[in-house]
């Protein structure tokens, strides 16, 4: 009866590690990984291919809190930014609070290409592309500029306060400032 | 009793197994042939080539290395995205950035690594040293850091062996840090190199996800503002696209006093118009349909817009009623028919058999808070404006403003404005009163001056003064 008991816990005990091993098997990974040439076999999920979806305001304030929590690593910071921006009610007083809000490392001392350098940068980059996102807005919505006003005046950061003035500045006249930006940037000749 | 302990060991055992099967997936794994490839360029890697295996992963190269491979990789695959190939000829690539423009600026300056280099303290990323060219120093922040900023610090590192070094930043969030900041944009010294790689990555990167190219693109506006101690913004060129009968585009900035520049020859004579940065070709051979080019004629938007789309579903017949279009907002598509324009949630009409006169094109002579205008202009030289209501529709209101009967085309650029007549001359538009007469013909010494189409652009610059925001450097052909 023992032998027969351990035997059967022996076989389940077997299924359960086959099934697991098959759910974590390397097949899940996207297919054409390996098709891609000379690119890192990653699976790279496309986020723009995922539905958008309404989410409710603390799920929202929940989300931007994970955005902006330094101590988060990145990547999880950066999922919490891809979740925000499928929702389909995103609103501008969400984006505004990320803008306006502090940098934590504002007090640090930020020595030319280190650490705290990189983390300050990275920081006023989160801020700057929730401004980015209120461009984009009032692009569509002119009365949504208010917000980009408010970000120029109030914003914690200078340098996000500077270039709330300047998108302002671009958007009354109906152009992208960041897209000008980038443009110019990319038709400029690299260094050879 | 047995049995219960023959489990848990089983449990132990399968969990044991689980952990290293996820890790196995968590690993990192590159092409062999690309390993070896980059293993002509740096020859650290050539131990870890092996023809036998069809990828090399981090349990062989160790995570520093592998984390090396990944950020060369990237380097290497800066392509260009989302735009559908287009056959152009290599003397037309004078974009700034070809296919393998980064990777070929880094290997012309690179060929070593030292993964731990002997000066990192826990708070450097990377360095290099003047006397030892072709060696980047990294350091343990540097493995730890995101993709799109690893690349972006080893094209930052190598531009200083060419002696690009920093200075005191004079203003901006770092004033008064010593060695933060570079003296000019111009200069393209090493913080010019990183933002234009957060750029690059951050639009064209195809292996990193959106969100860290959407922060790799914010990143680099926080460099213009406070890496340069020369204050640097965004700058507009405005010139015009002319085009002659056989297809031959030219840029002319009138406030430049140059000749016009040929840009491109197009496939054949077609119709232009701008918006935004992009150009809309509806080629007169009705059977061709209408296409989007880059603002450089370099590649084709796979998306359009909603005019060139509605053209194209056009039969050749209906096509040919086309008189001309409008990209401004307050413009619209005219034709024999009438005037179609995007009012409300979609297209909305005015029949011709409504307007007070025919109406023969649309021209552009006035900004209202700096944004160009549409103006329908009649055949008596009367102008109208579109005005798009949600309970009235669509309404051409007339003005009291007159342009002389005789204009296909006509825009302004800065201060002035310039007319494309029937005939194919280009004339200076002069603003007298209500009236915009015909000044000054405007004539160009050895260019062909029987012109077909005239379209006002807009170039956004950075570095270098104006006229290196011109469109092209070389003509090309598109076939």
């Amino acid at each position: 009866m023992k032998k027969a008991f351990s035997l059967a816990l022996f076989v389940i005990g077997l299924i359960a590690l086959a099934t697991l091993l098959v759910f974590h098997s390397p097949s899940e990974r996207g297919g054409d990984d390996l098709a891609l040439d000379s690119q890192v076999v990653h699976e790279i999920k496309p986020e723009t291919q995922k539905q958008k979806k309404a989410l409710v305001p603390e799920q929202r304030k929940s989300l931007s809190k994970k955005f902006l929590d330094a101590q988060l690593p990145l990547p999880e910071r950066l999922d919490a930014w891809l979740e925000l921006n499928r929702d389909t009610r995103l609103s501008p007083e969400t984006l505004t609070e990320i803008a306006l809000s502090p940098n934590p490392y504002r007090n640090e001392k930020k020595e030319p290409h280190t650490v705290s350098e990189m983390n300050f940068r990275r920081e006023e980059g989160f801020r700057i592309m929730a401004l980015q996102g209120l461009e984009k807005a009032a692009l569509k919505d002119p009365a949504l500029t208010k917000f980009i006003e408010q970000v120029s005046s109030q914003a914690a950061s200078p340098t996000v306060r500077k270039i709330a003035g300047k998108m302002k500045e671009f958007v009354t006249q109906g152009k992208s400032y960041s897209h000008l930006f980038e443009q110019a940037v990319l038709n400029q000749e690299i260094p050879q | 009793m047995k049995g219960i302990k023959g489990l848990w060991i089983f449990i132990i055992g399968a969990a044991t197994l689980i952990q290293i099967q996820a890790r196995a997936d968590q690993e990192r794994c590159f092409p062999a042939s690309v390993v070896e490839q980059l293993a002509g360029n740096f020859s650290q890697l050539s131990p870890y080539v092996d023809r036998s295996k069809t990828e090399i992963c981090e349990s062989q190269l160790g995570a520093q290395w592998a984390t090396v491979v990944e950020t060369l990789i990237d380097l290497k695959d800066i392509r260009l995205s989302d735009e559908i190939s287009y056959p152009t000829k290599d003397d037309f690539s004078f974009k700034a950035i070809p296919d393998n423009g980064w990777w070929q600026y880094f290997i012309e300056r690179a060929d070593q690594f030292q993964l731990m280099g002997s000066h990192c303290s826990p708070q450097v990323v990377a360095y290099v040293t003047p006397f030892l060219r072709g060696v980047v120093n990294l350091c343990d922040a540097f493995y730890k850091e995101n993709r799109i900023a690893r690349a972006e610090t080893l094209l930052h590192e190598v531009r200083h062996f060419e002696g690009y070094g920093h200075v005191t930043c004079s203003h901006g969030a770092d004033k008064g840090t010593s060695g933060a900041c570079d003296d000019s944009l111009p200069e393209k010294g090493s913080y010019a190199v990183s933002m234009q790689a957060e750029i690059t990555l951050g639009l064209r990167g195809k292996t990193f996800s959106e969100a860290e190219k959407a922060l790799g693109r914010a990143q680099a506006l926080y460099l213009l503002q406070n890496r340069f101690n020369e204050p640097t913004d965004v700058k507009i060129r405005e010139s015009l696209y002319l085009e002659s009968a056989d297809g031959k585009v030219y840029d002319w900035a009138p406030q430049e006093s140059q000749a016009p520049k040929a840009v491109i020859r197009l496939k054949e004579p077609a119709r232009i118009y701008t918006s935004s940065l992009d150009t809309i070709i509806y080629p007169l051979d009705l059977n061709t349909p209408a296409y989007r080019m880059s603002e450089d004629f370099s590649s084709q938007a796979t998306q359009i817009g909603m005019y060139a789309d509605a053209y194209n579903k056009k039969s050749p017949t209906e096509r040919a009623g086309y008189k001309a279009l409008g990209y401004q907002t307050d413009g619209g598509i005219l034709t024999d028919g009438g005037i179609s324009t995007l009012c409300g949630n979609g297209f909305m009409d005015i029949k011709a058999g409504d307007f007070a006169e025919p109406i023969n094109t649309i021209v552009t002579l006035e900004k209202e808070v700096q944004n160009p205008v549409n103006l329908f202009a009649g055949a008596s030289g009367k102008l109208y404006r579109l005005e798009c209501n949600t309970y009235m529709g669509v309404q051409l209101k007339p003005l009291d403003s007159y342009v002389p009967a005789n204009l296909k085309r006509a825009f302004i650029v800065g201060e002035k404005r310039y007319a494309l007549t029937d005939d194919g001359q280009i004339f200076e538009l002069i603003k007298n009163g209500n009236q915009y007469e015909l000044g000054q013909d405007v004539k160009f010494s050895g260019i062909n001056e029987n012109w077909i189409e005239m379209a006002v652009r807009t170039m956004p610059y950075l570095f270098d003064d104006a006229k290196n925001a011109q469109t092209g450097v070389e003509m090309g052909e598109i076939y």
